[in-house]
């Protein structure tokens, strides 16, 4: 190829390459309202959406730190996030939401499957993000601030992501509780947020009401649809089966002094046939002690015997109690969160009959142990 | 040189490639829709099936080392030249129909997960440009790119399946064969269209240099590439359960999983993009094999390069501009599916009877 014709060639590509490049049209990142969280009320026949977004834009600001919430009223989710874009002048990026609330007026009187399933479809929405419900409304929550952060919704994350599992309260994220309200008995909860008001102590903000987000309740649904509160004592029996939760504590007695324990891992056992469920729990308890190396689990050295039998016992009555208790309760209304159901496809597969047996159906017979370690 | 031979690991890397290129992108959520968590064992009896025709495709290279015919020279040798002809046609609508629908997935995964919006001719037109490119070169630089970046291209995949393979829960899976074996069993072959990637061979029959081996490193790339596939979905179908069927871009919904725990930000972007280039190193092969077609049906006017040709069937790849892919892909399955299980599973089991007898003309003519 003569000199000139190669350079006429990479011209070309050239035109090509700039032709091609120009047609690609990505957005620019200061053109986003990145939202971080999003509550959803309902109210007045319409959903309210509040949500918490950081832009690049936000002046002086510092991203991921400050932030701002932005309220809209549509017929749909879809349609709410679109109102955000013409509010805040940006597109509404969902891609890095970490967490989605329900407030209680929309999760109690309505069938929200229609906006889990807008979340669970949109190919760029994390199904990993957490999805819980909420005392009172989600826009009061969004717009008051937690006192250690400042933003509710990276609180909210940190909360079930990361410390609700040491904490022994099992929870929730968008794929599991779309699954759970697809598949065989289609139940499942989310986790209850409750705002818990305290002194604001934050300069910079003075009017606004600061405090704590608690979660040791939950609610249970079926195919999206509210069935009933677990309050405090079920969250912890559900706790006691769960063996990826550990921080179950308990208050126990010895020679006149209080005690308390804390369960670091535990070994469950569920065996489920067409009519018996045996549940078979292991817990291993420490001592709880402030700041103090802990380090428990089954690849540790064995440490000197500091629990006696007695504060063994009064442990394992305990856990046996609330273990049972939440049993009780799924009977009563009839939901599956130990998976018996998915316990028995994996054996007989999926049939309409399984999917409709009631827990009641199932006789059910509970060992706990317990265990110093 | 020859610009079309290749040798036996060249071979090989390519296969794993464009086994791994295709099958992460809608096939994982069809077969989902189809036999719901039994979908990886449609895979397994897919890759069976192949296994078989594959084994039977290298016998053939192996009886035509010496002779070196082209599969015109055995096809009009063996069968006639109407019957090759016909042939070389089904072939043609394969790679072209394949190609558009690969490209079609591409297009939709390049959006959903970069969130950049183009137009099909925008995009199509680097494809086409190199598709036009690999014609002009000879299969011989696919095969020494695709040699290249294998190592990229495997790992990236790798790199995207660790993540969701520590948090999957293989007792989903359970219990096996809950479809029904007859079900799964006609749905490999109803979705045979997205198997039998070994077809691009039939194409340079007449140029793998085979120097010890060719079993060997073929089927070694065959089990590694099928392996992975089918983890790949037991991964997919395990995690997203009965929403699988829903979430179209198996790949982009693993992406996504796999980034999600951690706090290092879109790393699955830089995998994802790499592996993207095993299913443009598909497409190519695959424009490249259906200008082979176009050539060995009008044999005597392309003694070189007919670069009318070559444009036209870069051309194709503009057919999702006017019809519908997943329209194409029903209509395909549903009146495509036995003429093109002849050059797919049938044609392979008779190719070392074609070679031997192509062979024994030739040289009685010879003689």
């Amino acid at each position: 190829m003569s000199s000139i014709k190669r350079i006429a060639v990479l011209l070309a590509a050239f035109v090509a390459i700039g032709f091609v490049s120009q047609s690609f049209k990505g957005s620019n990142v200061l053109d986003r309202a990145i939202i971080l969280g999003m509550g959803i009320d309902f109210d007045d026949d319409q959903l309210v959406l509040t949500a918490e977004i950081v832009s690049p834009g936000n002046g002086e600001e510092q991203v991921g730190t400050f932030s701002k919430t932005v309220t809209v009223r549509g017929e749909a989710i879809g349609q709410c996030i679109q109102y955000v874009a013409e509010q805040t002048g940006k597109e509404a990026s969902l891609g890095q939401c970490v967490v989605v609330v329900l407030g209680q007026n929309y999760f109690e009187q309505r069938d929200f499957s229609d906006t889990v399933n807008y979340l669970i479809n949109s190919d760029s929405f994390k199904e990993s993000a957490i999805i819980c419900c909420c005392s009172g409304s989600a826009e009061y929550i969004f717009n008051n601030g937690n006192a250690l952060s400042q933003s509710v919704s990276m609180s909210i994350a940190a909360m079930l992501l990361d410390q609700a599992e040491n904490v022994a309260v099992a929870s929730n994220n968008l794929l599991d509780y779309t699954r759970s309200q697809h598949e065989l008995d289609r139940t499942g909860y989310l986790n209850l947020i409750t705002f818990v008001p305290s002194a604001n102590s934050d300069a910079q903000q003075p009017d606004k009401v600061q405090g704590y987000f608690t979660y040791s309740k939950a609610a249970i649904f079926r195919q999206s649809k509210f069935v009933c509160y677990l309050d405090e004592t079920d969250v912890m029996g559900k706790a006691v089966f769960d063996k990826d939760v550990s921080g179950d504590s308990f208050v126990v007695y010895d020679d006149g002094m209080a005690y308390t324990l804390k369960a670091t891992h535990k070994k469950t056992d569920l065996q489920v046939s067409d009519s018996a469920v045996n549940a078979d729990i292991t817990l291993y308890v420490s001592l709880a002690r402030t700041d103090s190396a802990e380090t428990n689990g089954f690849f540790n050295p064995q440490n000197k015997k500091l629990i006696s039998d007695a504060m063994l016992e009064q442990v394992r009555q305990r856990a046996q109690k609330l273990a049972q208790s939440f049993w009780d309760k799924q009977v009563r209304y009839n939901f599956d969160l130990l998976d018996v159901h998915k316990a028995l496809k994996r054996k007989q597969g999926e049939s309409q009959a399984l999917s409709l047996k009631p827990m009641s159906d199932f006789t059910f017979t509970l060992t706990v142990s317990v265990k110093e370690g | 040189m020859d610009k079309n031979r290749v040798s036996a690991d060249q071979l090989a890397l390519m296969y794993f490639l464009l086994i791994a290129g295709g099958k992460f992108l809608t096939l994982p959520s069809i077969l989902a829709g189809d036999v719901g968590h039994d979908s990886w064992l449609v895979l397994c009896f897919s890759f069976l099936w192949d296994g078989i025709c594959l084994a039977f495709l290298l016998w053939a290279i192996k009886i035509n080392v010496n002779a070196r015919l082209d599969i015109a020279d055995i096809l009009n040798n063996s069968v006639s030249r109407p019957v090759g002809i016909a042939l070389f046609a089904i072939f043609f609508v394969i790679f072209v129909l394949r190609a558009d629908i690969l490209l079609s997935s591409c297009f939709k995964m390049f959006s959903v997960t970069f969130d950049v919006s183009t137009n099909w001719i925008v995009f199509a037109l680097p494809f086409a440009a190199l598709a036009f490119f690999a014609i002009g070169r000879g299969f011989n630089a696919i095969a020494r790119t695709s040699q290249l970046l294998f190592g990229l291209i495997a790992l990236s995949v790798v790199a995207l399946l660790v993540s969701p393979l520590t948090q999957t829960d293989f007792a989903e899976l359970l219990p096996i064969g809950q479809a029904g074996w007859g079900t799964i069993v006609k749905t490999s072959f109803t979705r045979s269209f997205w198997f039998s990637d070994y077809i691009f061979i039939y194409f340079v029959l007449d140029g793998i240099k085979v120097k010890k081996h060719l079993y060997l490193p073929v089927f070694t790339a065959f089990f590694a590439g099928a392996a992975l596939t089918v983890l790949l979905n037991a991964v997919f179908v395990a995690l997203f359960g009965h929403l699988a069927p829903n979430f179209d871009l198996a790949m982009s919904k693993i992406g996504i999983f796999s980034v999600a725990s951690t706090a290092n930000g879109r790393w699955d972007w830089l995998t994802l993009s790499v592996w993207l280039i095993s299913v443009i190193i598909k497409i190519i092969v695959y424009i490249f094999c259906a200008y082979k077609c176009i050539e060995k049906i009008f044999g005597a006017n392309f003694v070189k390069i007919n670069w009318f040709a070559a444009a036209f069937v870069t051309a194709t790849l503009a057919v999702p501009l006017f019809v519908n892919t997943d329209g194409l892909l029903n209509t395909v399955i549903k009146w495509g599916l036995i003429p093109f299980a002849v050059v797919q599973y049938a044609l392979p089991l008779l190719m070392p009877l074609f070679t031997r007898t192509a062979i024994d003309k030739t040289e009685a003519r010879y003689e």
